[in-house]
């Protein structure tokens, strides 16, 4: 097809995105930063709202990380891994179950 | 309308208005960075400089940051033309390689998103590239290549072997599926694996890259090289990471400020000390400030800042981790937790104080507010974040007689940690915190006399800025004129 003559081509500039509190929850309303001429390429409080454990927090200190909730301890039958999974026990053992699963039991029927 | 500046190629961000109460930010355009400090210069410096501006009159960042530099080094270049016959400003001004990739990955609607990706790698003269991986939507070639350059003169600081670099993309995780950071993380990798390796490249973490992510690009590198090594740092520490890394910066800053005060015959016993920020840094700062015996009275957040008279101490410490994995991200929590002052909306420098430590952010503190800390008595200001005070307001605090330490010293207890944890992974070991925190001690200590030395020596004795400048620079510069031309 030939392109009209009279028809402009139009480009729509890329607007780049000038740097960290562009994409800071806090971009609105902080007050840590002096000026709002100078661009931002370092802050110690940036924060997009992704997790913390994903944000360059340390592990060490992640003290409020959410920790995987407790197994059971009677288990669903779909949810016994291991040894357990087809034991005769399996309904009346106290015996400890890892969330791993058990592989070796001497008690294992 | 509010405009949204969020959309960079086929990549939309999840959109946030950028305007605040300033009004919008802009960049200015400069052509002539050097033309107001160009008395300052030495001639061979001001026409490296001026060739250099002529050359990315658009790069403003890295402009400023190569003038800082320039700038420190004129009693330097007075006194050595060697570097001049040389041409070593030539040589370390430009990057030795940047590598410029397209990261193509698929998104959880198995649609195809593409970004751009950069490695610069800056300087090998004293070590492997050594420098954070960034994933934000403001990635750019020309803000990389002012991180990598701030970077060298940081690294060479600290005595190790680490040469320079920085890198990242215009991805931004920000809404992103867990599966799509990774599908992101290992289209990264699968172009980068050529250009790193631990003695080539040694890529850390940044702004939008953690442990979950050093994970991800790690594993892909180790699938594509067969090789289990010590390509990254800030790795998890069940499989290579260092103890000690995240609290490293904070307490690097914490020794170097004791190394000063007791150059001067004080110490950190009983100073009244200013803190902006309540992340990472500032916690660090906060924790062995305290253990020191300093006091410190503020905290501050994107909502204001808090006044302890008491002191940050104790369980307060722990409050400040608790107040930051919230996600709500304000200190106010904290006074209405212990019953201080919180004042919305300011910052602490108009706190009488003997230290100031700003951690939180650049350009965070102005010239009125360092006229703020002189009116309160401060004597010392250790920058704890990058760049955090305006040029101005150093140069009103230097000739006030307050000692200013720049970040790029007080601040590389972080990457030095990071040259440990590669020391580690190379020896196959992992050394007990305990043992970490001796050799940052030492690290921070050696750092302190070289750059105080250095401020002696060349410019006038307490200069730290100009210390830090020269010892970073005669370092780097000895190595490549050792390593000939190449």
């Amino acid at each position: 097809m030939q392109p009209n003559p009279k028809r402009k081509l139009v480009t729509r500039p890329v607007q780049p995105v000038a740097d960290l509190c562009t994409t800071c929850i806090h971009c609105d309303s902080c007050h840590l930063r002096a000026t709002t001429i100078q661009p931002v390429h370092e802050c110690n409080e940036f924060d997009d709202g992704t997790p913390a454990i994903s944000n360059g927090m340390a592990k060490g200190l992640l003290h409020s990380v959410p920790k995987a909730p407790k197994q059971n301890s009677a288990p669903a039958r779909e949810a016994l891994v291991g040894l357990c999974m087809n034991c005769d026990h399996r309904d009346t053992c106290t015996l400890p179950r890892p969330s791993g699963g058990v592989w070796h039991c001497e008690e294992y029927k | 309308m509010k405009p949204n500046l969020k959309t960079i190629g086929h990549e939309a961000v999840p959109a946030l208005d950028r305007t605040r109460a300033g009004g919008p930010v802009s960049v200015p355009r400069v052509t002539d960075v050097s033309s107001a400090r160009a008395d300052e210069l030495h001639p061979y410096a001001a026409r490296v400089l001026a060739d250099l501006s002529a050359r990315y009159w658009w790069e403003r960042e890295f402009l400023i940051a190569v003038e800082e530099v320039l700038v420190s080094l004129t009693p330097v270049l007075e006194l050595n033309p060697v570097y001049e016959a040389e041409r070593i400003l030539e040589r370390i001004v430009e990057p030795e390689r940047v590598i410029t990739f397209r990261v193509a990955w698929l998104d959880d609607q198995n649609q195809i998103q593409v970004n751009r990706a950069w490695r610069v790698q800056w300087s090998s003269a004293l070590g492997p590239y050594k420098g954070g991986t960034r994933l934000h939507a403001s990635v750019t070639l020309d803000g990389m290549k002012f991180l990598a350059f701030e970077q060298t003169f940081k690294n060479s600081l600290t005595g190790l072997p680490l040469g320079s670099g920085k890198g990242g993309s215009d991805f931004s995780p920000r809404g992103r599926s867990r599966h799509e950071v990774m599908r992101f993380c290992q289209a990264y990798m699968n172009e980068l694996y050529r250009y790193i390796g631990p003695d080539v490249d040694v890529p850390a973490g940044d702004i939008g890259v953690g442990t979950r992510e050093i994970g991800y690009l790690f594993g892909h590198y180790k699938r594509l090289t067969h090789r289990f090594n010590g390509v990254f740092t800030g790795k998890a520490h069940e499989w290579g990471g260092s103890l000690l890394r995240p609290e490293a910066t904070g307490f690097g800053i914490a020794y170097f400020a004791q190394e000063m005060l007791a150059e001067r015959g004080t110490s950190l016993e009983g100073k009244q000390i200013a803190v902006s920020g309540f992340g990472n840094v500032a916690w660090g700062v906060v924790k062995k400030v305290t253990e020191l015996g300093g006091k410190v009275l503020t905290l501050s957040g994107p909502d204001g800042y808090v006044y302890d008279p008491d002191g940050v101490q104790g369980d307060k410490i722990d409050f400040m981790l608790s107040m930051r994995y919230s996600g709500n991200d304000r200190v106010q929590e904290y006074a209405e937790r212990f019953g201080v002052t919180f004042n919305a909306n300011r910052r602490p420098w108009e706190v009488p104080c003997d230290i100031a430590f700003p951690c939180a952010i650049q350009n965070e503190l102005d010239l009125d507010d360092a006229k703020h800390l002189v009116t309160g008595g401060c004597k010392y200001l250790v920058e704890g974040a990058n760049m955090p005070t305006s040029t101005d307001a150093i140069a009103f605090l230097q000739d006030q007689g307050v000692i200013f330490v720049p970040g790029k010293a007080a601040n590389a207890g972080g990457v030095a940690v990071s040259g440990l944890e590669m020391s580690q992974n190379g020896a196959r070991e992992y050394w007990p915190s305990d043992e970490v925190d001796r050799h940052l001690h030492r690290i921070m200590t050696n750092i302190h006399h070289n750059v105080a030395t250095s401020a002696k020596q060349y410019a006038e004795p307490g200069n730290y800025l100009a210390g830090a400048n020269i010892c970073g620079f005669q370092k780097v510069a000895g190595a490549i004129i050792d390593q000939g031309v190449g």
